[in-house]
C-alpha cells in the first residue's frame, strides 16, 4: 500500500504540489490527469521518494518512504535508453538486483516477445525510433516484476499503434501480477481505457478522484466536468 | 619541402635511429603519465563539481575555464620556481629537469582541460541517468557506476583533449625538462632544436611523426570505446 | 559486449593507469637518486647546436665516470639557472654577467676556456655597403637605415656583445631598421636570411648553417669581436645540493691541455670555430 500525506512542494517559491493525500490500495491501476501545470509530474517524483517535498510524508507498505524503494519502478516522460543494446538495456534492474542469469534471460525475451521488440535485440538503443524507445523504456521497468509502476505519460508522441500495444501489454502484466501502476497522461481518454480509479490534479491540488466510470460519467466537481468535456 | 619531409618523415620512422624511438617513447610515457595522473584527480573532481551545486560555483568554473588555457611557459615557469634547489621544496626532493618534472608540469596542464570537460559533460548529460537508474532501483553506488559507463565517450573525449595539448605543447617541457639528450628531450622539444639549428626538413619531419602518433591514440581510444 | 570482453577492457584500463602510476613512482625515485652523480651544464645554445660538446662531453664522461646533463639556453637563462642552483657548472660567454655572477657569490673559480669571434652577416647583395668596414662604422652605416638589422633580444651573450658594440658606436638601436626577435642563433639566422637583413652571429653556429643560408660574412676577425668563453662551478655553499666534485672535475678538464686540443681541432666545414687559449 502507497499512501500520500499532505504532501506539499514548492519551485523557487512557487507552489506545484499542495496538501496531496491519498490511498493507493495495491493491485488498481490509477490514472492521473489534469491540465499543464498541474504538478502530476511532480507528484510522480514524490510519490517515488525521487524529490523530498516540503512538507508531508510518503508511506510504503506502512513505513515512511525517503529514499527510492527497489519494488517502486518508474518511467519518465521523455525517457532515456543506456547506450547499450536493447535486451541489455531491458536487463539493467535485473542485473543490478542480481538475479539469476537463466531466469534473467528467459524474462527479457519473454518481454522482447510481448512488446515486439526481437528484431531489435541486439541494436544499440540509440538508433531506435520514439515508439521502440517508449517501448523498451517500459519493458526495462517491467523487467523486475516491479509492486508499483509508476508512468509519466508513457504514450505521449506515440502513433496509435504503438500506443495500443503499450496500453494491452500494461494491462496484461497488470492481470498477470497484480501490481499497483500509476499513470500519468494527457490523455483522458487512456485514463477512462485503463485506470480504475482516475485522480483529477488542478493547480497542484487534489479536485477529485473516484472510480473511473463515475469521475468520467457524472463528475462532482464543476471544473472536472469541464476539464474532461474539453471546455478548459 | 613539405612533401620531401613527408618521405624523409617515413623514412625516419623506419630508419632504426634508436634516439628516435627513445624520444617517442619518451615523449608518450611523459605525456601518457602525465594525463593518468591528471585524469586520476579529474574524473572524480569533475565529476562531483558537475553534479553538485554550491555557492560560489559560478566563480570555481569560470576560474577552471581560464585555467584551461594556461599557457604552458607559464606552468613550466612556476614548476621550475617550485622545483628549484632555492624552494623548499627543491631542497627535499630534486626533480628538476628530469622526466618527473616535465610529467608534473604537464599533469598541471591537462587538470583542469580534464576535469572542465569532465565537469560540463555532467552537467549536460547526467540528469535523466541519475533519474533513470533511480527509477529502476539502483543504489547510490549503482548510479554512479551507471554514470561512469554512460558518459565514458564524454570522459574519454576529455582526456584525448587534455592528452592533445600536453603531447603538442613545448614550452613547459622545455623550462623543466631542460631537454637533456637521451633524458628529457621529447619530440616538441626535438623540434625547436632542430628549427634552431636550422634542419627545417628534419624538424617538419619530426612533427608529422607528432601529429601520427596523436592521430594514433585518438583513433585507438575511440576505437576501444566504439567497438562491439 | 560478453562480461569476458567486459572484464578484459576493465582490466585493461586498470592495468593501464597502474603502469603510468608505477613508472612515475620509478622516474621519481630512480631519477631523484641517479642525480647525485651526474653532472648538470648549463650553457649556450652556440656551444651546444655547433656540436663541440659532442666532441668534449664523451671523453670527460669516460674519464670520470660522470654523466653530463647539458641544458643549452640562452646566457641570460643559463647564468639564472645557476643562481638558483640548478645546475652545478655554467659555461657562458657574458664576461661581464660572468663577473657579477662571481662577486655576488653564486659561483666559484672562474676560468677561461675558449673564444671564438662575432662576425656580421647580411645578404651577399650587402645593399649598405659594409663589407670589408671596421665594426663600429658598419653597425653606424646599417643604422642609418641602409638595411635591416636583426637582434638576437634574448640577454645572450651574443646580445649582450651586440648591444656593447652599439654604445661603442653611439647609436641607440632602435627604429623601424632594428628588429629584436628574442630568438636563439639559429633561429635569428634563419629569420635574418628570410629578410635579407643583417645581423651579429657568432662563428660557430653560422658556419653549421651557412650551406642553408644565402647570408655571407661581411665583417669579421677584429679584437672587439672576440668572443670568450669562461667556466664558473655554481657555489656549493650557496646550494649545498649541487655536485661540486664534478663541477671542478669538469673545469680542470675543460681547461686541459687535451680538452684545449679537441678544441683547436674542432671545424665544422673546414671552419675551426673555437680557440683555446
Amino acid at each position: 500500500m502507497l499512501t500520500a500525506e499532505n504532501l506539499t512542494q514548492t519551485y523557487d517559491g512557487r507552489t506545484v504540489v499542495q496538501n496531496f493525500t491519498f490511498e493507493f490500495p495495491p493491485g488498481k491501476i490509477y490514472g492521473v490527469i489534469g491540465p499543464n501545470g498541474a504538478g502530476k509530474s511532480t507528484l510522480l517524483r514524490l510519490l517515488s521518494a525521487m524529490e523530498k517535498p516540503l512538507s508531508g510524508r510518503v508511506f510504503f507498505q506502512e513505513k515512511p518512504l525517503v529514499e527510492p524503494a527497489p519494488e517502486i519502478c518508474c518511467v519518465w516522460q521523455r525517457p532515456y535508453l543506456f547506450q547499450r543494446t536493447v535486451a541489455e538495456n531491458i536487463a539493467y534492474g535485473l542485473s543490478i538486483r542480481k538475479r539469476n542469469r537463466q531466469v534473467a534471460r528467459r524474462r527479457i525475451e519473454e518481454l522482447l516477445a510481448i512488446f515486439k521488440l526481437q528484431e531489435l535485440r541486439d541494436q544499440r538503443a540509440s538508433k531506435l525510433s520514439g515508439g521502440e524507445t517508449a517501448r523498451v523504456a517500459i519493458a526495462r521497468a517491467l523487467a523486475v516484476q516491479p509492486q508499483v509502476l509508476i508512468l509519466d505519460e508513457p504514450t505521449a508522441n506515440l502513433d496509435p499503434g504503438n500506443t495500443r500495444l503499450v496500453e494491452k501489454v500494461i494491462r496484461r502484466v497488470h492481470q498477470e501480477e497484480g501490481n499497483t501502476v500509476i499513470i500519468v497522461t494527457h490523455d483522458m481518454f487512456q485514463a477512462k481505457r485503463l485506470a480504475d480509479i482516475t485522480l483529477y490534479l488542478s493547480g497542484g491540488r487534489l479536485i477529485e478522484s473516484g472510480c473511473s466510470r463515475q469521475v468520467f460519467g457524472s463528475p462532482f466537481s464543476e471544473e472536472t466536468r469541464r476539464f474532461i468535456n474539453g471546455e478548459l | 619541402m613539405f612533401f620531401s619531409s613527408v618521405k624523409e618523415g617515413i623514412k625516419l620512422i623506419f630508419s632504426g635511429n634508436p634516439e628516435l624511438y627513445m624520444i617517442i617513447g619518451r615523449t608518450l610515457f611523459v605525456s601518457l603519465s602525465a594525463v593518468c595522473i591528471a585524469g586520476l584527480i579529474g574524473i572524480p573532481l569533475g565529476i562531483s563539481l558537475g553534479l553538485r551545486e554550491f555557492p560560489g560555483k559560478t566563480w570555481v568554473t569560470r576560474i577552471l575555464y581560464v585555467f584551461m588555457g594556461l599557457p604552458p611557459v607559464f606552468v613550466g615557469l612556476i614548476v621550475f620556481i617550485l622545483l628549484s634547489r632555492s624552494s623548499p621544496i627543491g631542497r627535499r626532493i630534486y626533480l628538476l629537469f628530469t622526466p618527473a618534472a616535465m610529467i608534473i608540469a604537464q599533469a598541471i596542464l591537462a587538470l583542469p582541460i580534464i576535469t572542465g570537460l569532465i565537469m560540463t559533460a555532467v552537467e549536460e548529460k547526467a540528469e535523466p541517468i541519475i533519474l533513470t537508474s533511480k527509477g529502476l532501483g539502483a543504489n547510490a553506488l549503482q548510479i554512479k557506476l551507471t554514470l561512469l559507463t554512460e558518459l565514458k565517450i564524454s570522459f574519454i573525449a576529455g582526456v584525448v583533449a587534455a592528452l592533445g595539448r600536453v603531447i603538442a605543447e613545448v614550452g613547459a617541457v622545455t623550462l623543466v625538462g631542460g631537454d637533456i639528450e637521451g633524458y628529457t628531450r621529447v619530440l616538441t622539444t626535438a623540434i625547436v632544436l632542430e628549427t634552431r639549428k636550422g634542419h627545417f626538413q628534419l624538424a617538419l619531419a619530426l612533427g608529422l611523426i607528432l601529429l601520427f602518433i596523436s592521430f594514433l591514440i585518438n583513433t585507438a581510444l575511440y576505437h576501444w570505446q566504439y567497438r562491439r | 559486449m560478453t562480461k569476458q570482453t567486459r572484464l578484459l577492457h576493465k582490466r585493461m584500463a586498470f592495468s593501464l593507469v597502474f603502469l603510468c602510476v608505477f613508472g612515475l613512482i620509478l622516474s621519481l625515485t630512480l631519477f631523484a637518486q641517479e642525480k647525485k652523480e651526474d653532472l648538470v651544464l648549463a650553457t649556450t645554445t652556440s656551444t651546444k647546436d655547433s656540436g663541440l660538446l659532442n666532441q668534449l662531453l664523451p671523453i670527460f664522461e669516460a674519464e670520470e665516470g660522470i654523466k653530463v646533463k647539458v641544458i643549452a639556453v640562452g646566457t641570460g637563462q643559463a647564468i639564472k639557472t645557476g643562481e638558483m642552483g640548478d645546475c652545478d657548472v655554467i659555461l657562458v660567454h657574458a664576461r661581464a654577467a660572468e663577473d657579477k655572477f662571481v662577486d655576488d657569490g653564486y659561483g666559484v673559480h672562474r676560468r677561461d676556456v675558449m673564444y671564438n669571434d662575432f662576425i656580421l652577416v647580411g645578404p651577399k647583395e650587402d645593399p649598405a655597403h659594409v663589407q670589408g668596414l671596421p665594426i663600429l662604422e658598419a653597425l653606424q652605416v646599417i643604422a642609418k637605415g641602409k638595411g635591416i638589422f636583426v637582434s638576437r633580444g634574448d640577454d645572450s651573450g651574443t646580445h649582450k656583445k651586440e648591444l656593447e658594440l652599439w654604445q661603442k658606436a653611439g647609436i641607440k638601436p632602435q627604429g623601424k631598421w632594428y628588429k629584436a626577435v628574442g630568438k636563439g642563433m639559429g633561429d635569428t639566422l634563419v629569420m635574418t636570411n628570410e629578410l635579407g637583413a643583417y645581423t651579429l652571429a657568432d662563428r660557430g653556429t653560422y658556419a653549421a648553417m651557412k650551406k642553408r643560408l644565402a647570408l655571407v660574412s661581411l665583417v669579421y676577425g677584429e679584437t672587439a669581436l672576440f668572443n670568450p668563453y669562461g667556466v664558473i662551478a655554481v657555489n656549493p655553499q650557496r646550494h649545498p645540493g649541487v655536485n661540486y666534485q664534478g663541477a671542478m672535475a669538469f673545469i680542470e678538464f675543460i681547461t686541459s691541455p687535451r680538452a684545449k686540443k679537441v678544441i683547436n681541432n674542432y671545424k665544422v666545414n673546414g671552419e675551426q670555430l673555437f680557440i683555446a687559449e
